[in-house]
């Protein structure tokens, strides 16, 4: 209970967790999508102190942000070291085998804080929307695509239900975990083959209660009536106001900015 | 000796979710002790359970098993399991191996047993829960509920813990599959085997343990012996449990007959009916 997994949905009040999913969605693809356009340092650096700047007014736990790099430390090094040793270019530092070039430094430093400032905006999105509001968002943001009969409310429910499972999976995993290790199992000790062994008395016992849940829930929702493909109302309502347009706002003169800083100094 | 000394757990610590499941919660458990743990849900019976198997480590204070501080000493996983171990609820959720065989047989691969001894080892604990040799092929998956629970009791005890901790062992079972298991219990007790269950049945309670610990909100609210613990209805009823079969007909026997003894069987109850109506 103690322990975050990354993206958690956490309880607490902010701007964030009041702006309407839908938009928030669109405006952290934006960014994401804006963030690959970027081509100088100070894009860079302006753009990670904007996101940490969002992420603490997100009013998150700090312990939860941190704990959220870790799956992506060994991406993030094995990233780095293949692009500061094989990218060809001046060279700065020769090791004989190996030689490190100035773009070599330039691109790794480029794809560091693109990785963070990715991590830190999908951690800003799951952890101030719940997974409801998520699914509702996600629904909203493909409707459009319900012209091309698109089973858009049929996926929409997929997704609901799928982010919905992911904290009873992990309270699972953790229940079977301690059930094993009660059986004398250690999942800490041995190299990383006897580890990823070791965990196959926890995945399988999990995969076919998921299996059961599943089956469980489905005749659940049949029973109240659920019928696949039928036309569906919704009890929730996307608002759109004050903070929503403050929201836009910021993002666009955000953009602004940037784009002077790339015009200023893109050689 | 089993012994918790000042153990706090909090969960969610710097959150406005905060909860102290454990407060300042110390107790001694003695080998060969029937203890039955008993509260309402959410009063910490869990977490005490998960905190004595060394599970969980808690927040402040410290679990000494046989003079082995299992808080402060980082040990092995397979050497507190020879010391404690627990079966928690619905244990057949945890099964995961093909045969009743392999599935017993994990627990005792994991403490080191010598490969040629395993077979011994399994076949003693599926007999100890009373299932024959007939099982080891068997799929654990497709066993009755109560055969399928027998099956997860023996997969703990074949590691043979000294404190052996069963967490609402006859939950969801049918009364076949209750009997089985009460009968395993009663087994193990008349063995003189230490025995720490977690119950909601009041009546498991009553009949199979000799000191009875009473959790509320975090705290022992009663430890003592188990009868003491009955007759204090007021009690009972104030930390939401209910009384047990037989003392709930003494309590309603004694207003017309003071003299009404403690019973635990209805041989007894009908003994005294007779004798009173005789005189």
């Amino acid at each position: 209970m103690a322990k975050f997994y990354f993206g958690q949905f956490q309880y607490t009040q902010s701007f964030f967790h009041k702006l309407n999913p839908t938009l928030k969605i669109i405006l952290i693809f934006y960014l994401v999508i804006l963030l690959f356009f970027l081509k100088t340092i100070q894009s860079y650096l302006i753009f990670l102190i904007f996101t940490v700047l969002l992420v603490v007014l997100s009013k998150v736990s700090i312990q939860s942000v941190l704990s959220s790099f870790k799956p992506i430390i060994f991406l993030l090094l094995f990233t780095l070291f293949f692009q500061l040793f094989f990218t060809p270019g001046k060279v700065v530092v020769n090791l004989k085998v190996l030689k490190i070039t100035q773009e070599g430094i330039n691109i790794s430093i480029y794809i560091a804080i693109r990785l963070i400032i990715l991590t830190m905006l999908t951690f800003l999105l799951t952890s101030t929307t719940t997974t409801t509001d998520l699914a509702m968002g996600f629904r909203n943001v493909i409707l459009p695509l319900r012209v091309f009969r698109f089973p858009v409310e049929e996926l929409s429910l997929m997704i609901s239900i799928s982010l919905q499972f992911v904290p009873i999976l992990f309270e699972e995993a953790d229940r079977i975990m301690k059930a094993q290790m009660a059986r004398g199992a250690d999942f800490e000790s041995g190299n990383l083959f006897v580890r990823a062994k070791s965990f196959l008395p926890v995945i399988l016992p999990l995969i076919l209660n998921a299996f059961n849940r599943a089956d469980q829930l489905a005749m659940a929702m049949e029973s109240r009536g659920f019928i696949l493909g039928m036309k569906r109302t919704s009890y929730r309502v996307s608002k759109f106001g004050k903070n929503e347009v403050i929201a836009i706002v910021f993002v666009a003169l955000f953009t602004i900015l940037l784009f002077f800083l790339e015009v200023r100094f893109h050689a | 000796m089993l012994e918790l000394n000042n153990i706090s757990v909090t969960y969610d610590p710097h959150t406005k979710f905060k909860k102290e499941a454990l407060k300042d919660l110390s107790l001694k458990i003695y080998e060969g002790e029937r203890v039955a743990i008993v509260g309402r849900i959410g009063s910490g019976k869990s977490t005490l359970i998960e905190v004595m198997s060394g599970l969980l480590k808690p927040t402040s204070g410290e679990v000494i098993i046989d003079s082995l501080n299992i808080t402060k000493n980082k040990v092995p996983r397979k050497e507190i399991v020879k010391h404690i171990s627990v079966v928690f609820q619905h244990p057949e959720t945890q099964f995961f191996a093909e045969t009743v065989f392999d599935e017993v047989a994990y627990g005792a691969k994991n403490i080191g047993v010598e490969g040629n001894k395993i077979k011994d080892v399994v076949l003693n604990a599926l007999t100890e829960v009373g299932l024959d040799e007939s099982y080891l092929d068997k799929s654990p998956f497709e066993l009755s509920g109560g055969e399928k629970r027998r099956v997860a009791i023996a997969s703990v005890i074949v590691i043979n813990p000294k404190y052996l901790i069963l967490d609402e062992p006859t939950s969801n079972l049918d009364f076949g599959g209750k009997s089985s298991i009460i009968s395993y219990l009663e087994n193990r007790i008349s063995k003189g085997r230490t025995l720490i269950f977690v119950t909601h049945n009041m009546d498991e309670a009553f009949l199979l343990s000799e000191r009875l610990i009473a959790i509320n909100e975090g705290t022992v609210v009663y430890d003592s012996d188990t009868l003491s613990f009955f007759e204090n209805a007021e009690l009972v009823e104030k930390i939401g449990l209910e009384l047990p079969f037989f003392p709930k007909i003494k309590k309603l026997l004694k207003k017309c007959y003071p003299d009404f003894p403690d019973c635990k069987t209805f041989d007894c109850i009908v003994d005294y009916l007779t004798r009173i109506r005789k005189s």
